[in-house]
């Protein structure tokens, strides 16, 4: 039967002990703000796009004959029905549009004064190819000035961005862990120094480097425990202090930010992924350090 | 068992510690190394323990020349040796049991059984009931033999010891020598180095004189070898022949 391990690295007299965990406990409490923001950026803009990748608009300018607009209206409606792949039609109400145009020209009743262009909002079936090109031609046949926005071309460009964001928080994330490693590397060398008499007794007692490597992992995956569980749980704390204060206020941030469950999920994987990330670079570098040593002997 | 050729030492830009020393040290003989301070006796210890190793020339150890091991055979082969240092080099925040422990840990190989021998060696050496005591507990001889208890403990071929007698007084040095020769006995190699006159008036051993980085390899006075009126196993004869085996 093996006699319970000990620690032959003394935590006590060593800096890193109070240090590492704090530093630890700093840079996983923002990467786990900047994981939860990406996750929730990356859930909000896949939302969004499958809110709006099936629609399109066609606007009619508009005009002072009412009785003109109305009959091109109907003959645009007639065509975008009888087109394939359309599902649904529906002609927005003065009101609507008022309400669309309202951020842009201020209140509804200044807004009902002014000729307001028609606005049909067009879905159309996912699981058909659909050609924007054909159906604008055939709706200029029908009337010459009306206006087409696809809302994939605006699917497209936000794909586009949201990949740049998301690849701009992922660039922050291995910013954040290659600080990570460097803090770690620099404290190492601090410790190796306050332990120099331990690594020469256990060298002289026939330790490996791995060995003596091994005793140093062992000290720091205790601290980046509690340095990252800290961290980890702040982060939570804070998104979800944050979400109570911008609950209501029926924003897109609301949205964006409110807390789930499903947040726990990724600091759960969080956590353990820097302590082993912690530990790894401890034995690496631990090992570097001490051949350097033997070969300046 | 212990073969330097030609070994010279320097530390950095520094002196040569060591010039041109070349000798072969048997398994199973006792030697002193003698020298006044500061004449390179822990510098040639350490090119044993491998904690340094040679500028120049050839350092073998079990027929191996030090500087074509990895790290990792470095590491085996010093589990091969005990070294009971002047200052002793317990580890503070360890036992005595933990400390004497050290050299069967670092092997993996420390279980009940060892836990044991490790009690019965602290008993065997007048510490049976300090086996839980830090170091900063125990006076200055007591700390020699927790010292010199983990050197033993793994039953190594080599047993160095720099300056043992050091900080105890005449009396207990001669104790301490007494036990390496009771270690050396049962064929352990051992290499004592010292600057004390009386432990070297006292004893007949063969001894490796260094003055200003020259090294003589002395035989033994005539007479006994060994403490003047104390029967010395055969092992320990003027030649050094290594008739006794290395221990396991």
């Amino acid at each position: 039967m093996t006699v319970k391990p000990i620690a032959l690295i003394s935590a006590a007299n060593d800096p890193i002990t109070k240090a590492l965990p704090k530093v630890i406990a700093l840079i996983t409490f923002v990467m786990s703000l900047l994981l939860l923001m990406t996750l929730s950026a990356a859930i909000f803009l896949m939302q969004l796009n499958r809110d709006q990748v099936n629609e399109l608009t066609v606007q009619l300018p508009a005009s002072q004959d009412s009785a003109l607009q109305q009959r091109k209206l109907d003959g645009l409606v007639s065509v975008l029905t009888a087109f394939h792949s359309v599902r649904e039609v529906r002609v927005l109400s003065k009101t609507d549009v008022a309400g669309l145009l309202q951020p842009w020209l201020g209140d509804q009743e200044t807004i009902s004064d002014l000729p307001l262009p028609s606005v049909i909002a067009v879905e159309v079936t996912k699981d058909q190819p659909f050609n924007t090109e054909i159906l604008l031609q055939e709706l200029r046949a029908m009337t010459p000035d009306v206006i087409l926005d696809d809302h994939r071309d605006w699917y497209s460009s936000s794909s586009r961005f949201s990949g740049k964001l998301l690849g701009l928080l992922g660039l922050l994330l291995v910013a954040a862990s290659l600080s990570l490693v460097g803090l770690i590397a620099f404290a190492l060398k601090t410790s190796l120094v306050v332990h120099s008499q331990t690594v020469d007794v256990l060298h002289m007692v026939g330790a490996s480097d791995y060995f003596i490597a091994r005793q140093f992992s062992r000290m720091v995956l205790k601290l980046s425990a509690l340095g990252a569980s800290v961290g980890a749980i702040t982060a939570l704390l804070i998104l979800w202090l944050f979400q109570l204060w911008v609950s209501g206020d029926n924003t897109e941030a609301d949205t964006l930010l409110s807390f789930s469950f499903w947040y726990l999920i990724p600091l759960v994987i969080l956590v353990p992924i820097i302590v082993w990330l912690a530990g790894l670079v401890t034995q690496r570098v631990v090992t570097k350090l001490i051949r350097r040593q033997r070969k300046a002997a | 068992m212990i073969e330097f050729e030609s070994v010279s030492l320097r530390y950095g830009n520094g002196p040569l510690i060591l010039r041109d020393a070349s000798f072969h040290i048997k398994p199973g003989s006792f030697h002193l190394v003698t020298g006044v301070s500061g004449a390179g006796k822990s510098s040639l210890l350490k090119l044993i323990y491998l904690a340094s190793f040679a500028t120049s020339g050839k350092v073998k150890l079990f027929g191996r020349d030090v500087l074509t091991l990895s790290s990792d055979e470095l590491a085996l082969l010093r589990r091969r040796i005990g070294v009971v240092f002047q200052d002793f080099q317990l580890l503070d925040h360890l036992s005595v049991r933990d400390n004497v422990s050290l050299p069967l840990r670092v092997t993996g190989k420390y279980g009940d059984k060892e836990r044991d021998n490790v009690a019965e060696l602290l008993a065997w050496v007048g510490l049976g009931q300090y086996v839980d005591h830090l170091p900063a507990q125990l006076s200055g001889g007591q700390q020699q033999r927790v010292a010199i208890a983990r050197a033993v403990i793994a039953r190594p071929a080599i047993l160095l010891a720099d300056e043992p007698t050091g900080n105890v007084d005449d009396h207990m040095g001669i104790r301490l020598v007494d036990l390496f020769e009771e270690l050396n006995r049962i064929g352990t190699t051992v290499i004592v180095a010292t600057h004390s006159t009386t432990l070297v008036s006292e004893y007949n051993f063969p001894t490796l004189r260094l003055s200003k980085g020259e090294v003589t390899d002395l035989p033994p006075r005539k007479g006994k070898i060994g403490r003047r009126g104390v029967k010395v196993a055969k092992g320990n004869d003027a030649q050094n022949s290594g008739v006794k085996g290395e221990s396991k």
